[in-house]
């Protein structure tokens, strides 16, 4: 996915002058078409990202579109504070992307997981948050960005598998209805959905009809889809990052408004660090949030509730 | 002529602060001269319509935000009635600086080591589009305990940002001590070593300022290195740290508008 972003930025750039794009020196064999072609619209800003921010706010002030890229955990939790009081205060637009979702980084150690990103960003005003499951979502989420009036955070994770039935990007939504089911929904955000897939199959096979929906625009929350999308008395919902404040506190709050409300389960990590070594899949296993974590907690819902 | 704005401002200053029980009294009477040498060389109308070749003046130390308020109203960029709204329910007047709905102020700041980046993006901006206009940002010695600063001053010196003017307030004391007995800083040799153009100066010379300025643009991003007093202008305030935090009531406020007046 980051990819299809960066080729998209790199396009846009050609045809949008008053555009910049800042690196805190990452990107190595990804971002050199962007550099030569765009020569000082190209700031590496170095190993910096409080810096990059400024810089960024500064050039915003100044009418320019500033994408930011860096690793996720530094361009989010490194510099909340330099985005709260320059882009957000100000209401500027800068476009952040940031690289390592969940366990992406897995082996390269607890600094490098991007676990607790949503909860800390959707604490801020005036931000909009993406977390795309797949290259289609991640395009949709930047060409989301580029629309909005607000500074946006798009969280991405190395998938270049297509995800989705739907081979193309034009059913894309901020919300999208990957399969229908009867007796549960699963309701999940960026790259784990692979898991929530393998469930699903498991799950058919054991006769149960399971539905997935696909959120990727975290913030603001299209409620309308949403409501929309979920009919079924239970829910799942599946992140790859922190309970508290996360992904599925999100759905929680949102449902709280409703009349008739759906029982909701949460899976996600439940307030630690890994500090094992492994890669993605490994990772979501030891930590519980694997498939077949997915698939026993189904299973006891679904037998309690029948 | 000079000298009467900087008192005007001084005691606009005094007043707001006496009304409103508001701090940072001593930090904004530091930097009064430093605004007055800025907003003396400024072309008002490109700063009220936003001109992209205007001067851009960014206030790091955002906590002696009374202080450009203050300069603001004497050079007729605020109203008198704004400014007598400082520090009120339903103002926009914040003890630290805010933008919100107020045309001639550009960033707001209150928490340290923010101004300076965002002056260094302005900057860069300019310079690539070949705007005219320097970007003026005063910020606190205290404030280069920030990490931040730092990242920022390489940056002006790596993108040769010789638009920039880095005006450090340079008094010596901070929050609850001095400088020295808290984190040594050696500002003038820090700074050139990054790669600035370094000139140290009288904080409280306005003409001695201008002219730095004017001598020293377009060579590299200059930093002036503004020495002066924290609380400068009235005696028992002067380098009397207490009055960061504290407000001026009753005797002690009579006695400093007497001096001040005089």
């Amino acid at each position: 996915m980051r990819k299809k972003v960066l080729e998209f930025i790199e396009n846009y750039m050609d045809h949008n002058e008053k555009t910049f794009f800042l690196t805190a020196d990452l990107g190595y064999g990804a971002i050199e078409n962007i550099e030569k072609k765009f020569k000082r619209r190209f700031i590496n800003t170095g190993i910096s990202e409080a810096n990059t921010i400024l810089v960024a706010t500064g050039l915003a002030l100044e009418g320019n579109l500033v994408f930011v890229y860096s690793i996720g955990n530094f361009i989010s939790l490194r510099i909340v504070e330099y985005l709260r009081n320059g882009p957000l205060y100000h209401n500027l637009k800068i476009i952040i992307i940031a690289l390592g979702a969940g366990f992406s980084y897995g082996q390269l150690g607890f600094t490098h997981h991007l676990t607790e990103d949503i909860s800390v960003m959707r604490a801020l005003p005036m931000i909009d948050i993406y977390s795309p499951a797949d290259p289609y979502e991640a395009e949709y989420a930047i060409k989301s960005a580029i629309k909005s009036n607000n500074t946006s955070y798009i969280r991405l994770s190395k998938n270049t598998k297509i995800i989705h039935d739907l081979h193309s990007g034009d059913y894309l939504n901020d919300i999208t209805e990957i399969s229908k089911g009867e007796d549960l929904q699963i309701i999940t955000t960026g790259e784990i959905i692979s898991e929530a897939i393998i469930s699903q199959e498991r799950l058919h096979s054991l006769g149960f009809s399971i539905g997935i929906i696909s959120v990727n625009k975290l913030k603001p929350l299209n409620k309308k889809i949403l409501r929309k999308y979920i009919h079924s008395k239970l829910i799942i919902t599946l992140e790859e990052h922190n309970l508290d404040g996360g992904f599925g506190s999100l759905i929680l709050e949102e449902i709280s408004n409703w009349e008739n409300q759906p029982k909701v389960i949460r899976i996600g990590l439940e307030n630690k660090f890994s500090n094992i070594v492994g890669d993605n899949n490994y990772l979501l296993k030891v930590n519980d949030i694997s498939s077949e974590i997915i698939v026993e907690k189904c299973l006891k819902i679904l037998t309690k509730e029948s | 002529m000079k000298k009467t704005i900087s008192s005007k401002i001084r005691i606009d200053i005094l007043n707001a602060i006496q009304k409103s029980g508001a701090s940072h009294i001593a930090s904004a009477f530091s930097i009064v001269e430093i605004l007055e040498s800025i907003y003396n060389n400024l072309n008002l109308e490109l700063i009220l319509s936003k001109d992209c070749n205007r001067d851009v003046v960014i206030l790091s130390k955002g906590h002696a935000g009374i202080a450009l308020y203050a300069t603001l109203k004497n050079y007729g960029l605020l109203s008198t009635n704004e400014f007598e709204s400082y520090y009120l329910n339903g103002s926009k007047l914040s003890g630290h600086i805010s933008h919100k709905d107020l045309n001639a102020i550009e960033f707001s700041t209150g928490s340290l080591g923010h101004g300076l980046g965002v002056a260094c993006g302005i900057a860069y901006s300019k310079k690539l589009k070949n705007h005219f206009g320097k970007v003026y940002c005063i910020i606190g010695d205290g404030e280069c305990n920030e990490g931040s600063i730092w990242e920022s001053t390489l940056f002006a010196a790596q993108h040769n940002l010789n638009n920039l003017i880095i005006i450090v307030d340079k008094n010596s004391l901070q929050g609850i001590g001095k400088n020295d007995s808290i984190l040594f800083h050696d500002l003038p040799k820090q700074f050139s070593a990054f790669g600035l153009n370094v000139v140290e100066v009288n904080g409280h010379d306005t003409k001695a300022l201008s002219y730095t300025y004017e001598q020293n643009i377009n060579i590299k991003p200059l930093c002036v290195i503004a020495k002066t007093v924290k609380g400068k202008g009235v005696s028992f305030m002067e380098n009397n740290n207490q009055y960061h935090y504290k407000d001026l009531q009753g005797k002690d406020f009579e006695e400093a508008i007497r001096e001040l007046k005089k």
